[in-house]
């Protein structure tokens, strides 16, 4: 409240004299006041105070002795009062509680992510995609969910660390780095700088190389050797980059390549379009009614649970299936193997597969794969993928394996050959094998500069660490994987002053001297026009900038030299991790605690095998009490070794061991990490997963040897080739808890996720409906439900006119697109500010996810079919959690949203028990009492940060939902199909998911809902949930009907229950 | 320990039959033609005792100085209680996170333990109200015990739900309190109308035995007015509420006992059947299942049986009761807990009928996950306890063997404990969805705050044992031969001092009953 002070009359005389002074007139309100005649109204209008200042009469004791005793004990119930200051100079365009949007782009080594961030008064809070960018189209892949968490990662590094001789580091400045550049100049500067589609990064190289005679400039891809490029470049001169159009595809064949998980840098563009290829509602006359996948895979992945047919060989002998299928289509590729009789039917079938298609067929080859099946991919691809295949040429420089660079790089540092070193966003003592040596020769440089968001394994040893910028509070450009270029541009200034942008260091050395990033990208992009420049940051993209497609191609189909693996030799295959990348994601929580999508394992990483495999081993995965615990394994090659823990994998082949890169890190916080007294520890229950240190530490933390111990990167040869052909394996230890989210494999003959051939649903469309699970001749109708219409909040009159009452949600999501790629889970926890609850809770089932995907097997568990299924909360018209919550906490909206109010929710966990679907989660603890302060920054401001005791759920997004109406309602213009979109719809990239007025017969759900593909999940227990799925089609091959291991799994299922499921569990 | 002696009543005692109220079952007449004893026969009070007798043998606990023995108990029950404290500041300062729960198994032991306590609290009310209507005289001899156990059951079973909400300090929100809001319960929800069921039953339940009280407690504040004892006598007076023991404060008092029972009766019936709505309203496979009201009643009934049985078979020794608390009782408690029992076993099997006839594989899959899914240890020590084990009580020698009924009803509420166990838990961690599986099991705190209901129910229950008349002395003397209309036709004024009862002329024959040793034949005989 304003209050005006009240002018005393000296005041008022002293004010009047002061302008006679000055010669300003007098001012006056009346003529009685200019006349002085109001003085003594004045001096009667407020009361007097009763007595002098210091002289306390009885009353006044008791009014201030009452006051205070009531403000002390009101104190003790209230928070405390934290004035709000609002701004004094309020920025332009920004208006309190209103976010505002900004186009940038992701960095992802050469391939940039186009996003819009939002913003909520100068805070990033969410990511989404571009979506008027050719390749984003709105979607993002769950690493652009995590990117903004990553930004407030309050272990992120803060300061410059300088090392003086064999001295500890100290903090230094980034004024005493930059004096420092000065000095190195015309040293023999060595640089191990990431994958970057930049054009400031390329300029700047230059320069540096002209700053720096013999400038020895290494790129170092993130995880493992990057085959693709070599591959590409034998079969086509030049290292491109295949760009699959999966839409135009009839039939897609992988070798090892998870195309649609986060593995892959297009994954989001893949996803989009390999769903588009497998609607089967509104194909083009004359096609396939959907494509046909046929993947060849060394672990179980999500593409491989989307594949028709799916054929588990060791990485090893991918290439020798490559090579059946290429003889089948008459490429002599110089080598054969004898393959399994299963595999080789598979072989011929892709290739009869292929040759039908005509020209609409797509090969992808993994990164797990050498550079020979890549090109032999090409050969293919150029062959019969005319209508769905492009290469293009990325511009980059000829491809070279990075393995000898590096190696020759160490000798030269060993030889005292190398004056400087710079790792610009590098980790190379942490992603290099640890029989490169590369810590030691170190050492032996005379000064090596680090540059990364963490003081990392490398940081720590350089003898100076800079603290990089977030992509979000940086400048830079990147290009997009189809070639459009985008500007990132920053949302927030550094929250650490010390922190520069790669950049802004490379001009630095460069130059000696400092330079604004946007300055230097400005040039570099040449958009000195201002709306050039402007028109660039507004769309965050600049279109027609893709790269061009590489003609040519049909050579380098020659797989000789290959030769099959042992088959007893224990293959080990690396993989970035779905969840962490490559170790880039290794410190979010939210990543960390998103479920591995095949496995649903979170927080740890495991040693993947087959179940013969594990018992020919002698280890396994144990269940006791819902809880796995599993053997410990050391897997062990020229004298490295990798500890971790054993998970028994569906559908893994056999003599092989996938384990995931992105664990074992070792980062140094500058965050203050206090132990809780002994009184604390005593009577309370830590649940803060920030508390113990750097995330990534917990990852593995309880392996002998420490999380360290699980650096899979440590374990692989020189060249850091994907595959390891062959390792010892010892058991180390027993009874490692693994905490999973989902215990149980098998649907239990239940028609949870129903699926069906496309031939059959093409011959008879309506046999999803034939097929539905009710109790046969029931008269429904009869029997109505306990709480009738006359009760029903949509019956009731005042309802009707609720300015809400117009829109009735629903959602529908379509399995057949549906890859499980994780998007939408990460996209809800960002957007609705999810916890993240940690390993132990994990394992004690209290995730908080309020959208997961379920993952269920089908068949034999040694060659299992695969489905995905979003769960959330299906918002039903007949709520059996509504009925059952004694007070009234969760009700049903106007418009048919099943709501929450948290504020009401005592916390009886009835609805939870209630709850068909089991959606509906539940605070245990206070889980966001001690988050880090940077962390609380991320929230949304428009959702309740939930206390503990309460339960909550998915919303719909109901924030979404009312700020779109209220726009809608101030503009005065009806709400339009499609305005409003939840988080998981918008980062889905496969749009599987439609959200909207299942009133409105024209809304894209109610249409997507008269699919005959369309069936509620347990519609029978009469619940009417909003949510609705659209069955599963596959698409198997006939002549491969046996293989198939779906069939015999008809969903109509009214097979009898078994308690003891001996079906597979993971 | 049973020595307490009518020796005020008569001096120097004639004969052993009559003298002693002891352990050994007096010397009884039985049948001239030797015809077999009914139940109906035996004397509801044993001992030859008079009304005098009775006050004395009842009034004494009270009175007397404490023994060491009660403190001991009382020392380990209070110890139970602190557990209780320590068990319920822990999970309050932490959240309910500290128990065993996860996702699909939100209700654990603290829902078990609640409905258990509920079952137990049932006896009490049932003894009183039910059996009083229907005119079971054999009931005052242990009423007024059971219906304590049931204010303490019920005591115990409002801990759970109470503390076992997320928000423990706005759990008065379930209450339909009017406020500025507008906000009132969610009455649909059976969890509401647990609060109303079980705080209605606990309040008529408290007035129904203080009622019955307030004869007794007029006789303790005569008898320490007698004693010297004003502070005491000045306490009892309170509570007696100005007690005269006129034929018009008779007359009250009856028919406001009578009304009570009457209003007690269906409370006894409603409130398991509430309690089982918070399973049966819900679409939980196997929750979801319409025997569950008459099955949670007999269920409440056995339990509650077993647990006075329990209790009595150990308080008629230690208070040396036998001749009022009599093995008849006890076995009438046993056919009882028979009774129900198979009742409950009956149930049990009708279920998985059901389950198979209704033809819903869920359903199917519940019961099936119960007999051989994780928790099948719970499910089958629920079926021996609850079906199996009570048949023993076909044998009468067994019903009215005191080690086999102590045992008996041991296991029968272990068993009933188990059967809460595999129905909440059973039930939940495995219902739809098989993604959302789980296993669920306790954790310390849930086991803590378990063991602490215990110390608050004999805490409870012995300072009930030492302050309060444990068996209802008004009533019982009411169903003595001596309080037939008749009784005095035949033998005096009733005031010529120690008179002899002769048995074989009364209604109630008194005969000895098999259990009786040969030596007890032979002085019945010389009787």
């Amino acid at each position: 409240m304003i209050e005006l002070d009240v002018l005393s009359p000296a005041a008022r005389a002293a004010d009047a004299a002061a302008r006679a002074t000055a010669g300003q007139p007098q001012p006056w309100r009346s003529a009685a006041d200019r006349d002085g005649a109001t003085e003594a109204l004045r001096a009667t209008e407020f009361m007097e105070a009763p007595e002098a200042d210091g002289d306390t009469s009885r009353r006044t004791f008791l009014k201030v002795m009452g006051a205070s005793a009531a403000l002390a004990g009101l104190s003790g119930c209230r928070r405390p009062v934290e004035p709000i200051v609002p701004y004094v100079r309020k920025p332009q365009d920004v208006i309190p509680g209103v976010p505002t949007y900004f186009a940038t782009a992701m960095p992802r080594g050469d391939v940039g992510h186009a996003l819009l961030v939002q913003s909520h008064e100068g805070r990033p809070t969410k990511a989404e995609g571009n979506p008027e960018h050719p390749v984003s189209q709105g979607a993002t892949d769950a690493f652009a969910q995590a990117a903004v968490l990553q930004l407030y990662d309050p272990d992120r590094s803060r300061s410059v660390w300088r090392r003086a001789g064999t001295a500890e580091p100290a903090r230094a400045d980034w004024g005493a780095f930059v004096a420092e550049a000065g000095r190195l100049r015309g040293q023999t500067l060595a640089v191990l700088a990431p994958p970057t589609a930049s054009a400031t990064v390329a300029a700047l190289r230059t320069q540096l190389a002209a700053a720096f005679p013999g400038l020895t400039w290494i790129t170092m891809p993130d995880g493992v050797e990057d085959t693709a490029a070599l591959g590409t470049q034998a079969a086509l001169g030049r290292p491109a980059r295949p760009l699959y159009r999966f839409s135009e595809a009839d039939v897609v064949v992988s070798f090892d390549a998870d195309f649609l998980g986060a593995e892959d840098a297009n994954s989001v563009w893949n996803n989009r379009e390999y769903a588009a290829g497998r609607r089967v509602e509104g194909r083009a006359a004359g096609r396939a009614p959907m494509s046909r996948t046929y993947v060849v895979e060394s672990s179980m992945t999500i593409t491989g649970g989307m594949a028709d047919h799916r054929v588990a060989v060791k990485a090893g002998t991918v290439p020798f299936v490559a090579a059946a299928v290429a003889a089948g289509l008459g490429v002599n590729t110089g080598i054969t193997a004898s393959l399994p009789e299963s595999v080789a039917a598979v072989a011929t079938a892709i290739a009869d597969d292929v040759r039908a298609a005509g020209g609409r067929a797509a090969f992808v080859a993994g990164p797990t794969q050498p550079p020979q099946v890549h090109a032999l991919v090409a050969a293919l691809n150029a062959q019969f993928g005319g209508a769905a295949v492009r290469y293009l040429d990325t511009g980059a420089e000829a491809a070279q394996p990075v393995g000898p660079q590096l190696q020759q790089l160490v000798a030269a540092m060993n030889g005292g050959g190398v004056g400087a070193l710079l790792c610009l966003g590098t980790n190379p003592v942490y992603a290099l094998p640890a029989s490169l040596g590369f810590e030691a020769a170190m050492a032996r440089v005379p000064v090596t500069i680090h540059a990364g968001l963490y003081r990392d394994e490398t940081g720590q040893r350089a003898t100076w660490h800079l603290p990089m910028a977030h992509f979000l509070e940086a400048w830079g450009d990147t290009r997009a994987y189809d070639g459009t270029r985008s500007v990132v541009q920053p949302l927030i200034a550094p929250l650490y002053a010390d922190a520069r942008s790669e950049v802004e260091i490379l001009a630095a050395l460069a130059t000696g001297r400092n330079a604004s990033g946007a300055d230097l990208v400005r040039t570099a992009l040449g958009a000195a026009d201002e709306t050039t420049w402007r028109t660039l940051l507004h769309d965050g993209f600049q279109a027609g900038t893709a790269y061009p497609a590489v003609g040519g191609g049909g050579g380098g189909a020659s797989l000789a030299g290959l030769t099959p693996p042992a088959d007893d030799a224990l293959e080990v295959v690396f993989r970035a991790s779905p969840t962490l990348g490559a170790g880039a994601f290794s410190n979010i929580t939210w990543m960390q605690e998103t479920p591995h999508p095949v496995t649903k394992l979170t927080w740890d990483p495991v040693a993947l095998m087959s179940r013969a495999t594990a018992e020919r081993l002698r280890v396994g995965v144990e269940e006791r009490k819902g809880k796995a615990y599993a053997s410990v394994v050391r897997l062990a090659a020229d004298g490295a070794t990798l500890t971790l823990p054993v998970w028994v994998q569906p559908g893994h082949p056999d003599n092989s061991v996938t384990v995931s890169l992105g664990y074992g890190r070792d980062l140094a916080t500058e965050r203050e990490i206090t132990d809780l007294s002994l009184l604390s520890r005593l009577v309370s229950r830590d649940t803060d997963v920030y508390r113990p240190g750097p995330i990534s530490h917990l990852a593995g933390a309880d392996l002998d040897g420490g999380h360290t111990a699980a650096r899979a990167e440590a374990l692989r040869p020189v060249g850091r080739p994907p595959v390891l052909p062959a390792a010892t394996v010892e058991t180390v230890g027993d009874g490692y808890l693994l905490a999973s989210t989902q215990d149980h494999g098998s649907m239990e003959g239940r028609a949870i996720v129903r699926h069906a051939t496309a031939a059959e649903f093409v011959a008879n469309p309506n046999l999803f409906k034939e097929r539905e699970h009710l109790i046969e001749d029931t008269p429904w109708a009869e029997y109505p439900p306990l709480w009738g219409d006359e009760n029903s909040a949509s019956a009731d009159p005042r309802i009707g006119q609720a300015l809400y009452s117009d829109n009735q949600w629903g959602m529908t999501i379509d399995l057949n697109a549906c890859t499980g790629c994780n998007a939408c889970a990460v996209a809800c926890q960002a957007e609705n500010n999810v916890p993240v609850v940690g390993k132990d809770q994990v394992s004690r089932g209290r995730e908080m996810a309020w959208m997961r995907l379920d993952r269920y097997y089908v068949g034999d568990e040694a060659n299992p079919g695969m489905v995905i299924q979003p769960m959330l909360c299906q918002h039903c018209e007949n709520a059996p959690c509504e009925q059952v919550c004694p007070v009234n906490a969760t009700s049903h909206s106007p418009d048919g949203i099943n709501e929450m109010t948290y504020n009401r929710c005592v916390g009886t966990r009835y609805c939870a028990n209630n709850c068909p679907y089991k959606v509906r989660r539940y605070n245990f603890y206070n889980w966001t009492k001690d988050l880090p302060g940077t962390v609380q920054m991320q929230s949304n401001p428009y959702v309740t940060v939930r206390f503990r005791g309460v339960m909550e759920k998915c919303t719909f997004c109901v924030q979404r939902i009312r700020q779109t109406q209220q726009y809608a309602h101030i503009n005065n213009e009806p709400l339009a199909d499609g305005a409003v979109v939840t988080a998981c719809q918008q980062a889905c990239p496969a749009d599987a998911i439609v959200f909207g007025n299942v009133a409105d017969p024209a809304s894209a759900v109610a249409r997507s809902k008269a699919s005959p593909r369309n069936y509620a999940v347990l519609g029978e227990l009469s619940v009417k949930p909003r949510v609705t799925y659209l069955a599963r089609l596959r698409n198997p091959n006939p002549a491969l009907a046996h293989l198939d291991p779906f069939a015999g799994e008809a969903d109509d299922h009214h097979s009898a229950p078994h308690a003891d499921s001996s079906a597979v569990h993971a | 320990m049973a020595t307490v002696t009518s020796k005020t009543a008569y001096g120097a005692a004639p004969s052993g039959a009559s003298a002693v109220a002891s352990a050994v079952p007096p010397a009884l007449p039985s049948y001239p033609d030797g015809s077999p004893l009914t139940l109906e026969d035996a004397p509801l009070v044993r001992g030859n005792l008079s009304f005098h007798d009775i006050t004395e043998l009842v009034a004494h606990h009270t009175e007397k100085k404490t023994p060491t023995g009660w403190f001991l108990a009382f020392g380990a029950a209070l110890t139970g209680l602190g557990i209780l404290g320590l068990a319920i500041a822990y999970l309050v300062w932490n959240g309910p996170g500290v128990w065993g729960l996860n996702n699909p198994v939100g209700w654990g032991w603290a829902i078990v333990n609640f409905v258990f306590w509920v079952g137990i609290g049932h006896a009490g009310t049932l003894i009183s109200a039910i059996l009083f209507l229907f005119r079971q005289k054999w009931r005052t001899s242990i009423n007024r015990a059971a219906e304590a156990m049931t204010l303490f059951a019920v005591a115990c079973a409002l801990l759970f739900p109470t503390f076992h909400v997320g928000r423990v300090w706005l759990v008065y929100w379930l209450l339909p309190i009017p406020n500025q809001m507008w906000m009132w319960p969610n009455f649909k929800s059976p969890l509401d109308w647990d609060v109303f069921a079980v705080s209605i039953y606990g309040t008529v339940s408290l007035l129904f035995w203080y009622v019955g009280l307030i004869p007794d407690l007029a006789t303790l504040r005569d008898r320490a007015v007698a004693q010297g004892r004003m502070l005491r006598a000045k306490i009892m007076a309170f509570f007696a509420l100005g007690w005269t023991g006129s034929n018009r404060a008779w007359r009250h008092y009856e028919r406001a006992y009578l009304l009570l029972a009457g209003i007690s009766t269906p409370l006894v019936l409603s409130v398991h059947s509430v309690v089982s709505f918070d399973f049966a309203v819900s679409l939980i496979p196997g929750w979801h299942t319409t025997i569950f009201p008459p099955y949670f009643v007999a269920g409440a009934i056995f339990s509650g049986f077993a647990m006075v049985v329990t209790l009595m078979v150990v308080a008629r020794r230690v208070f040396g009761l036998e001749n009022l608390i009599t093995i008849d009782h006890l076995e009438k408690m046993n056919i009882v807990i028979l009774l129900t029992g198979t009742i409950v076993g009956f149930a049990y099997i009708t279920e998985f009928f059901i389950a198979w006839y209704s033809g819903v594989e869920y359903e199917q899959y519940a019961f099936l996950n119960r007999m051989a899914g994780p928790y099948w240890w719970a499910y089958w020590s629920m079926m021996a306890c609850n079906l199996i084990f009570p048949q023993i009580f076909w044998v009468k020698k067994f019903r009215r063997s005191i080690p086999v009924m102590f045992a008996i009803s041991i296991t029968t509420n272990i068993g009933m404990w188990f059967e809460r166990f595999v129905i909440t838990v059973t039930s939940l961690h495995r219902d739809f969805l098989p993604s959302s599986w789980d296993y669920y099991s306790p954790t310390i705190w849930d086991v803590l705050l378990f063991v602490g209901s215990f110390g608050l129910f004999f805490t409870l229950f012995l300072l009930f044992l030492r302050f309060v008349p444990m068996v209802a002395i008004a009533e019982v003397k009411g169903v003595l031969p001596q309080a037939d209309p008749h009784f005095y036709h035949h033998h005096g004024d009733g005031h010529a001092g120690p008179h002899h009862v002769d048995f074989q002329q009364d209604a109630y024959v008194q005969a000895a009953d098999e259990s009786q040793t040969p030596a007890d034949e032979s002085s019945a005989a010389a009787h």
